[in-house]
């Protein structure tokens, strides 16, 4: 083609490109009208017409620039998932107006309020850039995460054996349950974009994500995190399950239905079987805290008492108005004498300040100004019992009423994921929405007094920084795969 | 042909012709030349933005494939998804024509 021809073509493109919004994808239209064009312009000249006129009438067939890219701007825009980004903003509002029912309104309560601002800022900016850099480090965030392992299971090791010091090792184990929790929620998309990509090698790909699972199994263990990442390691098995079986189901993954099916269930049922056996008598103490938690009362600080505490009092909520204490019983509920004097509870202390239960109601006793319910309710009540305390306080009509709600909003991310047309946005927004409701339903069994393992949060109501982030990395990658879902081609990634 | 007429046939028309096999955009324009002795002859560029839309509602997906010539194509593929959307307009088409031939034939038709 010579240069003239060309810059006709270019120019018949760039008019095109004009009205297109989103950039990246103009490559992909470009070439596409650019092999049609060429086609076009070679069949005028099978039959005789010069090549410069060829061009330019394969161009004139082709209608007016300006529209095509109209059109071509409709197919293709960024998107906004509003009813899920509505339903965070209300969730964040809520988890803000929350901590100040539950904490009184000051300046100190505002800037404790800044991580939510932080989770925020975090949901906008992996909103805006998160899936296209998922796509493309989904690799090196797959071996930082195993890097920062490896360093540190070695610096462990070694600082054990040897009898050094090692501040960041030391570090990592004051923050446990948040380097746990946060590796876990980036390992659960970076698996199945994992998963996704080696698609076409079979049941193979589904063996490999089970290894990797394996590995992150075997750091915890290792490194006796269980107790903090029972709930989290549960949820990173079985939404990752769920993934995987609606993209073998969906014909996502070049596998036989049945033998994908089995394949998954098996690796999970494995995976599970190891998890209990490596934790052993954690694992025996986690399932009883969550069906017998009575069995774990010997003091009041146990978290066993909070869920008996919970269960007792919401057996005597109304069904509409807040629940009737006089205030020898809210004396009896604060001090924990309900229970271990005139209920069935034997106090078994063993050393500390309340090794004996009058020194615990002794130490209970400082705080009875002004007694409320608010300060009968298990420790950190308002950020652990928020759906408990709204039906102790209004009654169990409006606390349903409230889950339900909270169901919907939760709702929006799976109705989010299943919009996605791209596979891949698909099957990483699913992943993360069923994240987000495996820790809403770890939530809520908490809040009627079974809870398992160490408390989880609320996803935006109910926080703290490391949960918020990696809540606010779940709810952006899904905003961000319903973003550019018309314009991230797959053959891109 | 009427342009509204036009737009509202030719998705369908795009997808019964993928339904027997796979093809890329020029190909498509030819073969709705042939078929309805050029009585389909549309602006060309204004299929893409009909295939694109029809890729975004999972009713065909693309792959790209080298021609001889060492061109690069964009074939498009119908999705089951696809089958069924043809089916259904393929009903509305009929209903439609069927109303306009009830019309133009004359004389009254009562319900029963």
């Amino acid at each position: 083609m010579r240069s003239e021809q060309q810059e006709k073509l270019m120019q018949f493109l760039e008019d095109v490109d004009e009205q297109i919004s989103y950039k990246p994808v103009h490559a992909a239209v470009n070439e596409e009208l650019r092999a049609h064009v060429e086609d076009k312009a070679e069949v005028y000249m099978e039959y005789g017409v010069e090549e410069d006129e060829a061009y330019d009438k394969a161009i004139r067939d082709m209608g007016d620039a300006s529209v095509i890219g109209i059109q071509m701007n409709e197919a293709h825009h960024l998107r906004t998932a509003k009813p899920l980004l509505a339903s965070l903003v209300g969730l964040i509002c809520l988890g803000v107006a929350g901590n100040f029912v539950g904490r009184g309104f000051s300046l100190g309560e505002i800037l404790y309020n800044g991580y939510f601002l932080w989770g925020f800022l975090v949901l906008m900016l992996v909103t805006w850039y998160g899936y296209p850099f998922l796509l493309k480090h989904t690799g090196k965030i797959l071996i930082f995460l195993a890097v920062a392992g490896i360093l540190f299971v070695v610096g462990r090791t070694v600082s054990s054996s040897m009898g050094i010091f090692l501040p960041s090792i030391a570090v990592v184990h004051l923050y446990s349950p948040s380097a746990v929790f946060g590796a876990l929620q980036l390992a659960i998309p970076a698996s199945v974009v994992f998963l996704y990509r080696r698609r076409h090698q079979g049941l193979r790909s589904i063996l490999l994500v089970g290894g990797l699972q394996l590995l992150l199994l075997g750091l915890i263990a290792y490194c006796h995190f269980w107790g903090y990442a029972d709930s989290a390691f549960l949820t990173f098995l079985c939404s990752c399950l769920g993934a995987e079986l609606y993209m073998v189901r969906k014909e996502y993954l070049n596998v036989d239905k049945r033998k994908g099916f089995g394949t998954a269930i098996a690796c999970f049922l494995i995976l599970a079987l190891v998890w209990a056996g490596s934790s052993g008598k954690g694992f025996y103490e986690t399932l009883e805290l969550f069906v017998n938690p009575a069995a774990q009362t010997d003091t009041a600080w146990e978290d066993g008492y909070n869920n008996v505490l919970i269960r007792e009092l919401l057996g005597r909520a109304k069904g509409f108005g807040a629940i009737e204490l006089s205030e020898e019983e809210l004396i009896r509920y604060e001090t924990a004498q309900w229970y271990y004097e005139d209920g069935p509870g034997v106090w078994n202390g063993a050393g500390g300040v309340n090794e004996t239960l009058e020194s615990y109601v002794e130490y209970r006793m400082q705080f009875l100004d002004e007694l409320e319910l608010t300060d009968v309710l298990p420790q950190h009540y308002h950020n652990n019992y928020r759906i408990a305390w709204w039906i102790l306080r209004y009654g169990w009509i409006p606390g349903i009423f409230l889950t339900l709600l909270l169901c919907g909003a939760y709702g929006l991310f799976l109705a989010a994921a299943f919009r996605i047309r791209n596979r891949l946005g698909r099957s990483v927004a699913l992943v993360g929405g069923l994240a987000v409701w495996m820790q809403f339903l770890f939530y809520l069994l908490g809040n009627f007094g079974c809870q398992f393992g160490m408390f989880g949060n609320l996803p935006f109501v109910s926080e703290g920084l490391a949960s918020i982030t990696g809540s606010a990395l779940t709810a952006g990658l899904i905003l961000s795969a319903y973003r550019f879902d018309t314009v991230v081609a797959e053959r891109k990634m | 042909m009427d342009k509204k007429m036009m737009a509202m046939s030719t998705a369908m028309l795009l997808l019964k012709l993928l339904e027997e096999e796979d093809m890329y955009g020029y190909q498509m324009i030819r073969k709705l030349e042939e078929r309805s002795s050029q009585v389909f002859s549309l602006k060309e560029g204004t299929l893409y933005p009909i295939l694109h839309s029809l890729e975004e509602q999972e009713a065909v997906e693309s792959y790209e494939r080298q021609a001889e010539t060492g061109r690069m194509r964009k074939y498009y593929r119908l999705t089951k998804k696809g089958g069924k959307l043809l089916q259904k307009k393929k009903e509305e088409w009929e209903t439609y024509e069927k109303a306009v031939h009830d019309v133009m034939k004359g004389g009254v038709s009562f319900a029963l």
